[in-house]
């Protein structure tokens, strides 16, 4: 499967990553991982009695088409509030080869399982 | 005479200026043309750096299952390997009514370009298409990286004999 897929990932501050994963699966998104991880920029770190304190961060890693990619930058700045300061960011890194991804959306599928669920069911 | 005079001074400082404002605008433009000129230079040389050689495979799988996708790794010799925890970001309330954890692992290994589709239809046949340990996998290319042992990882893939001691 070596067409065309992008990383997108959007850093955001603990606590704040479901209208992320919202927006980005209103624009098209399958589904994403979130992993956790602290901030070190130099406005974010801060000093509370002479030990610093760093933010907790989340990293939303979206794995979509590139045809779907600008849309969904595009849906999480906007509903997330990546523009504006210091609630984020989001940008993406190109994928050459992906393996285990189904082409068929999420949704389709669980709707088969439930129908098929539902069949075997009857039969008994 | 002296309106004479003074218009002969006033032209002398005019084309004075003139000299002046050429003289500054032809350092511009020279500027411009070396500037131009060493983007162009530091473009060519850096075409003739290495092409990319390496990739970062990135395999997420649901979390307990990424020891044994490590050991494979580490079985073909990729043994530069960073795993991170995480979660799945699915609707809670399918993933709820279905019974599966939405925890993940996330595996990042450094591969080489020559190997990535080799290693990753490996991984999809062993691990990714079974249901025990279905995730996905995928690679991202790196520009640089730096390694101490980085000459014999590009040639053998393994840092076994590689490193400092």
């Amino acid at each position: 499967m070596e067409n065309n897929y992008d990383l997108v990932i959007s850093i955001v501050n603990r606590g704040h990553s479901d209208p992320v994963v919202e927006a980005s699966r209103e624009a098209g998104a399958n589904g994403g991982t979130i992993i956790y991880g602290r901030g070190t920029g130099k406005d974010e770190v801060d000093t509370f009695m002479g030990v610093s304190i760093q933010p907790e961060k989340e990293i939303i890693m979206t794995l979509t088409k590139s045809e779907n990619k600008n849309n969904i930058m595009e849906a999480i700045c906007e509903k997330a509030g990546l523009d504006a300061a210091g609630m984020g960011i989001c940008f993406s890194l190109p994928v050459t080869k992906v393996r285990g991804i189904s082409s068929k959306p999420a949704n389709q599928n669980s709707l088969k399982q439930n129908n098929s669920l539902k069949q075997t069911e009857t039969k008994k | 005479m002296s309106n004479k005079e003074s218009l002969k001074t006033k032209k002398e400082n005019f084309e004075k200026k003139v000299k002046q404002k050429k003289v500054e605008f032809e350092k511009k433009v020279k500027d411009k043309k070396q500037k131009i000129q060493d983007a162009i230079n530091t473009k060519k040389q850096e075409k003739n750096l290495l092409p990319p050689m390496f990739e970062l495979l990135v395999v997420v799988i649901n979390r307990g299952r990424g020891q044994a996708v490590l050991n494979y790794l580490k079985s073909i010799d990729l043994n530069i390997n960073v795993v991170s925890f995480g979660e799945g970001t699915a609707p809670s309330n399918i993933a709820g009514l279905l019974g599966f954890s939405q925890e993940k692992e996330v595996i990042f290994t450094v591969v080489n370009l020559k190997d990535s589709t080799k290693i990753l239809d490996l991984l999809d046949s062993i691990f990714l298409s079974t249901e025990k340990y279905s995730g996905i996998a995928f690679t991202i290319p790196l520009k640089s990286i730096t390694n101490n042992s980085l000459d014999t990882f590009v040639e053998t893939n393994s840092l076994k004999n590689g490193g400092k001691q």
